[in-house]
């Protein structure tokens, strides 16, 4: 019984041998160590693909503010949007969803700690009334404005990214 | 007895495997470009401002950049959330007077420069020939989207590679483009 245990044991060891040939991959982890995927780029931003539902969208990352003008080294956070419009004249209900380059397009909200990802449909972008647009770069405002733009999608779903994969995020091999 | 505990064994490794291999996000996975046919194209690739595929011909490499699927009778910016197609030039540079030859490699992206571009349904990578970049006299121009050929009335240098080798990116694999994962 104990041959066999070690053999198994050997086994285990040998896949981890080989595993730790391969090229390293870079990671994305959340603040309990769970790993969140492959870290990748797309327009010239850091983040994560993830497959929610049938879109594969993608989630990008920053490097934790900690003030209005101090980032982290070392410690990544969802990367919400500075200006996000809403169709609403108070900032208020689900935003619209931007232009994103690749990926269904998908816009990350953040309220309070909580970071939100809006998710496009499958269908088409269209013109819609933008009602108010939130600033979120120093300090969070609502301001009105009664216009109408194009190339915006209505949310149909959401996902809670702080709540599968709570922040503080990390880089590691 | 004995027989019990191999099996036992046996089953509790295959349980701790499988358990783990659910716990993880499979990192092996990438997003994949896919054809109208969901033929694979190649991984969706970034290289500086490019998110695209990489070309290889030869020993020579390029990420050709895709971009959201519009529809062209739209005036308004109805992009598609899902289909993508090739980011091809618009513009065409010649050294010819009336666009015969092909046209000069006008970027140092690639990493191997080269110029995607677009005639009918078919869209050419044309990677730019292994020589330093040079100025170039240019005597015409192609605007893609209608095919037109424009004499320039005075010609005038531009910093470009001379054109090498190219391959048809839509042959085999129709456009639309879609992303898989």
């Amino acid at each position: 019984m104990r041959a066999l245990l070690t053999g198994v044991v050997l086994i285990a060891a040998t896949t981890f041998a080989q595993a730790d040939d391969d090229p390293p991959i870079l990671k994305v982890v959340d603040a309990q160590g769970k790993i969140v995927g492959r870290l990748s780029t797309l327009a010239e931003t850091e983040g994560v693909y993830m497959k929610i539902g049938d879109a594969v969208a993608f989630m990008p990352i920053a490097h934790r503010r900690i003030t209005v003008n101090t980032w982290s080294a070392s410690q990544f956070e969802w990367s919400a949007s500075t200006y996000t419009a809403f169709p609403t004249g108070d900032c208020s209900g689900a935003p619209l969803v931007l232009y994103t380059r690749a990926g269904r397009p998908v816009t990350l909200l953040r309220q309070g700690g909580e970071v939100t990802a809006y998710i496009a449909g499958d269908v088409r972008s269209g013109a819609s009334n933008i009602g108010s647009i939130q600033s979120s770069y120093s300090t969070t405002t609502c301001l009105k404005t009664g216009g109408s733009g194009s190339g915006y999608w209505l949310p149909q779903s959401t996902y809670s990214l702080t709540q599968h994969y709570p922040e503080p995020l990390s880089i590691r091999y | 007895m004995h027989m019990r505990s191999v099996l036992y064994a046996a089953l509790s490794a295959t349980m701790w495997c499988a358990t783990l291999a659910h716990a993880q996000v499979d990192l092996t996975k990438v997003p994949i470009i896919v054809d109208a046919n969901r033929q694979a194209v190649g991984a969706l690739t970034t290289f500086g401002p490019f998110d695209g595929v990489l070309i290889t011909l030869g020993k020579a490499h390029a990420v050709i950049a895709i971009e959201r699927k519009r529809d062209p009778n739209d005036a308004q910016l109805t992009y598609s959330a899902s289909q993508y197609q090739w980011s091809t030039n618009q513009s065409l540079f010649y050294e010819s007077t009336n666009c015969s030859g092909d046209p000069v490699v006008n970027t140092d992206i690639g990493p191997w420069p080269a110029v995607a571009y677009r005639s009918g349904n078919d869209v050419t990578v044309l990677f730019a020939r292994n020589v330093p970049k040079r100025a170039i006299t240019i005597a015409s121009y192609r605007d893609t989207p209608s095919q037109q050929c424009t004499a320039y009335e005075k010609t005038f240098d531009l910093q470009a590679y001379p054109p090498g080798l190219k391959v048809n990116i839509t042959q085999g694999h129709p456009e639309p483009l879609a992303i898989e994962y």
